[in-house]
């Protein structure tokens, strides 16, 4: 049992007092003091985005789920024609609950096929609904599904998406199947899917059912985005049958199937750009849950002590995957590629370190800490990240129950009372690294977010020359307070006895910045530590921290803003869900040997 | 009529609400007021169509804030009680917070109903509060509701009155710690002639809250579109340099 984050210095007095580390944040965990990283070092945004996905992300948790509670997933309907076109169903069993998952496939001209979230027109259109299928729900989903956000669904869908097939992938698949061959995995090792989906959608938009709905009735989909994962799982289980019927149309007498070890290695393409932005800005309370449960995982892994032979030898081994792994992944982006190149050199100079007894030897003695310290001494950031997540591998019993507390309650807290000096006194300490910014000068304040009439699509635009600044998008945290903390030294001038209460009468905009700053320095792991209207920005670094709690690999950056990357490579496929399996044995995948 | 999620209702408050110029705190807090007021029963959407027409017309203002006879008096000057009354309502909290009990009172207000969702916010952190205000249809008619809260949710008690006479144009305020007795004197010179006319107790509400909470929202599509239209004023013309802005090629 673990008790809400405590800051040291949530009261002011302490922050005021000498000798607290402002920044130190411990939870009680089963009646003992853990001692967290610092906001400071966890939520800079360069290391956000160097985090790697783990055992607490949310692919690997429904994998772990569908396994030990024996999830079964049945055919009730595949109606696809000789091009591929039609609609199958699929029902899945999880204990007494039944959802269907429908998946409705289009013709789609190769001109018309693109990543973009603004497209209109996709090869594959799908749904996961709760319950059973009527006819008549069946037809209202044909009539909706396909047209994507501009359809409507009823509050029985739980999720909507859709697919491409990939250019590269899908058509020389189904023609090697139709020759009797297997697929080419030199290929997939370059693209290792058949489908990419641009978009998922859940939490009631267009009259699905809301997430407090979904929550609450769903307990198969009680952990966030676990439906949508879910969607993206049966996905990939589709795009695999519809190739091997494709290729037992063209050539039914020496088709074959897919091999289950390459199937498993087949995984679902996804794009993904600036739209993941502003969900990590927009829900700080809930980063802050996700973050925490990582952290104390992090901190529980850390304080073993038992750094002994067998579990050095797991690390080595994991290590070699991880090689392995980052071998096989071709990315497109040179700063990309350097650093995979990068972390392949320091996992092997590692495994050196971890062969060297002497060094194994001091590890035994000292215990994880020791290793990590090591580490962040000699190769940094990207394969610290990397090292804590192999690490929790070693102790599923430490990190896996955390897992359920992935979801929060999002309110923001506002304390009117409190003093106005006390709140200074809370900026000053929490917010140092907003205050720090000197928005003063044009390159910090040079970017804007904004949504396109284009879908509600975020865009990133130049203050300097671009078009839509009067609209923007409310991303700017750091600005904010620095706003704010203005506004309060003015106030403070004149009314030095004054309440928070005081100065929001004066200052009624200053509201949602008092709020968020009152309720996270207790949630110290809510905002992002970077200015996201700096010249500079990279706003990868956020897509790749939150594409990390969601577990994707393959991390392939087709721009400053976008990405292409890998959902469920490595994990096991329907057939192997009855079997009494490891759930876990797909990190950092690796192209099967045959 | 269609149905929406409540989640999709609220973004969409949330961008309507940012669209007339409100900044985020007061949108986000104003879109949670309306559904939460639907959801308990005391039709927020209906209020909300009744006030968009003002609110589309000018920004809505806080409201003034005079202090007498050791009550505060806010003045709306007309406008709708759905913004710039967070501030106010705090203060009120601070007050009881400070003394034990404090009262006030909402002049020149339309849809004053919008006050419950903030108190509601209060009692939260273990107050009551109790809030009547004649109907704007029957000024005879008297709305009379008490909350009373903690951290796990907040208890509802929703009475009408009738009176005899038609009532001043006041909304009247009180907060107290929780466990205040707010049960009025109907025998008092204040309320002459007052008889129950409609009672919805907690159990009752809390019902209907937790029916609705869990269901989608019925909302006139007409509103709907309205609340559309107004949420598309915040996004940004495409062009073919916007598209670059999202990673296009």
């Amino acid at each position: 049992m673990t008790t809400p984050i405590t800051d040291h210095d949530t009261s002011a007095q302490d922050a005021i007092g000498q000798g607290v580390d402002p920044t130190v944040s411990t939870v009680i965990d089963g009646g003992c003091a853990l001692t967290l990283r610092p906001a400071v070092v966890v939520m800079d945004l360069e290391r956000l985005g160097t985090m790697q996905p783990s055992r607490l992300s949310f692919m690997r948790t429904l994998v772990r789920r569908m396994v030990q509670e024996a999830w079964r997933i049945t055919e009730t309907r595949f109606a696809l024609d000789d091009e591929g076109h039609g609609e199958a169903v699929y029902c899945l069993k999880a204990g007494s609950e039944s959802y269907q998952f429908v998946v409705f496939s289009r013709p789609l001209e190769d001109a018309l096929r693109n990543d973009r979230v603004i497209s209109n027109q996709w090869d594959l259109t799908m749904a996961l609904v709760r319950g059973d299928l009527s006819d008549a729900q069946l037809e209202q989903l044909r009539i909706n599904v396909p047209l994507q956000e501009a359809g409507r669904m009823d509050d029985n869908v739980l999720v909507l998406s859709r697919a491409n097939r990939s250019f590269r992938s899908f058509d020389a698949v189904v023609a090697r199947l139709a020759a009797g061959l297997q697929p080419d995995i030199e290929r997939l090792k370059v693209v290792g899917y058949l489908c990419r989906t641009t978009a998922v959608y859940g939490s009631g938009k267009f009259g699905m059912a809301g997430w407090h709905v979904v929550k609450t009735n769903c307990r198969s989909f009680r952990t966030p985005f676990s439906g949508e994962m879910f969607t993206c799982y049966m996905l990939r289980h589709f795009s695999c049958l519809q190739v091997e019927h494709l290729a037992h149309v063209q050539s039914p007498g020496t088709a074959v199937t897919i091999a289950p070890e390459i199937k498993r290695y087949i995984g679902i393409g996804n794009a993904t750009g600036l739209g993941m932005a502003p969900f990590l800005i927009k829900h700080p309370v809930l980063i802050s849950h996700w973050m925490t449960q990582r952290e104390i995982a992090l901190a529980r892994v850390l304080n073993q002590t038992d750094c002994d032979a067998p579990k050095l030898n797991s690390l080595q081994s994991m290590l070699g995957q991880v090689m392995q792994h980052l071998r096989e992944t071709t990315v497109d982006a040179a700063y990309q590629n350097s650093r995979n190149q990068s972390l392949i050199a320091a996992c092997l100079d590692l495994v050196a370190k971890l062969s060297e007894p002497a060094f194994c030897a001091g590890l035994t003695g000292a215990g994880w800490k020791a290793l990590q310290t090591f580490i962040v001494a000699r190769y940094g950031r990207a394969m610290e990240e990397l090292v804590h997540v192999l690490l929790f591998e070693l102790y599923p019993h430490l990190v896996d129950p955390l897992e359920e507390a992935m979801a929060a309650d999002e309110s923001l807290d506002l304390d009117s009372g409190m003093t106005l000096v006390e709140l200074l006194v809370l900026l000053e300490t929490h917010y140092d690294w907003a205050l720090n910014i000197d928005f003063e000068d044009p390159n910090h304040h040079a970017l804007f977010w904004y949504r396109s009439e284009e879908k509600m699509e975020p865009r990133l635009g130049d203050r300097a020359c671009d078009a839509g600044a009067e609209r923007e998008m409310p991303m700017l945290i750091a600005l904010g307070v620095r706003q704010c903390f203005d506004a309060m030294q003015q106030f403070l001038a004149k009314e030095p006895d004054s309440l928070v209460i005081d100065f929001l009468i004066g200052h009624p905009d200053q509201l949602a910045t008092v709020r968020r700053v009152q309720t996270l320095c207790g949630l110290p792991y809510g905002d992002i530590r970077g200015n996201l209207s700096d010249r500079n920005l990279e706003p990868m670094h956020l897509l790749r921290a939150k594409l990390s709690f969601f577990g994707v690999g393959k991390f392939d950056p087709k721009s400053k803003l976008w990405v292409r990357n890998t959902m469920f490579q490595g994990a096991p496929i329907i057939e192997d869900l009855s079997h009494d399996l490891n759930p876990d044995h797909w990190y950092f995948p690796t192209a099967p040997v045959l | 009529m269609l149905r929406v999620s409540y989640g999709e209702l609220l973004a969409q408050l949330k961008q309507s609400f940012e669209a007339l110029g409100y900044n985020l705190g007061e949108y986000d807090s104003a879109a949670t007021c309306v559904l939460s007021l639907e959801l308990w029963g005391f039709g927020g959407l209906g209020l909300l169509e009744a006030a968009l027409p003002s609110l589309e017309l000018h920004k809505q203002w806080a409201p003034a804030v005079t202090y007498e006879s050791n009550a505060l008096i806010l003045d709306c000057f007309q406008g709708s009680a759905l913004f710039g009354l967070i501030p106010s309502i705090e203060l009120i909290y601070v007050k009881a917070r400070q003394h034990g009990l404090s009262r006030a009172t909402l002049v020149n207000c339309t849809e004053p109903e919008f006050v419950l969702p903030l108190l509601m916010q209060v009692c939260q952190r273990g107050y009551c509060a109790s809030v009547r205000w004649p109907s704007a249809d029957d000024p005879e008619s008297l709305r009379w509701v008490v909350l009373e809260g903690d951290v796990t949710g907040v208890r509802v008690d929703s009475k009408i009155w009738q009176a005899s006479e038609p009532l001043d144009e006041t909304l009247c305020i009180e907060v107290a710690k929780s466990g205040f007795d707010f049960s009025p004197d109907h025998s008092s010179s204040e309320f002459p002639g007052l008889s129950l006319q409609g009672h919805w107790g907690n159990a009752e509400l809390q019902a209907l809250f937790e029916e609705r909470y869990m269901s989608s929202v019925t909302i006139d599509p007409w509103l709907w579109g309205r609340l559309q239209d107004l949420g598309r004023q915040v996004l940004v013309s495409a062009t073919e340099k916007s598209r670059s802005g999202a990673g296009a090629e």
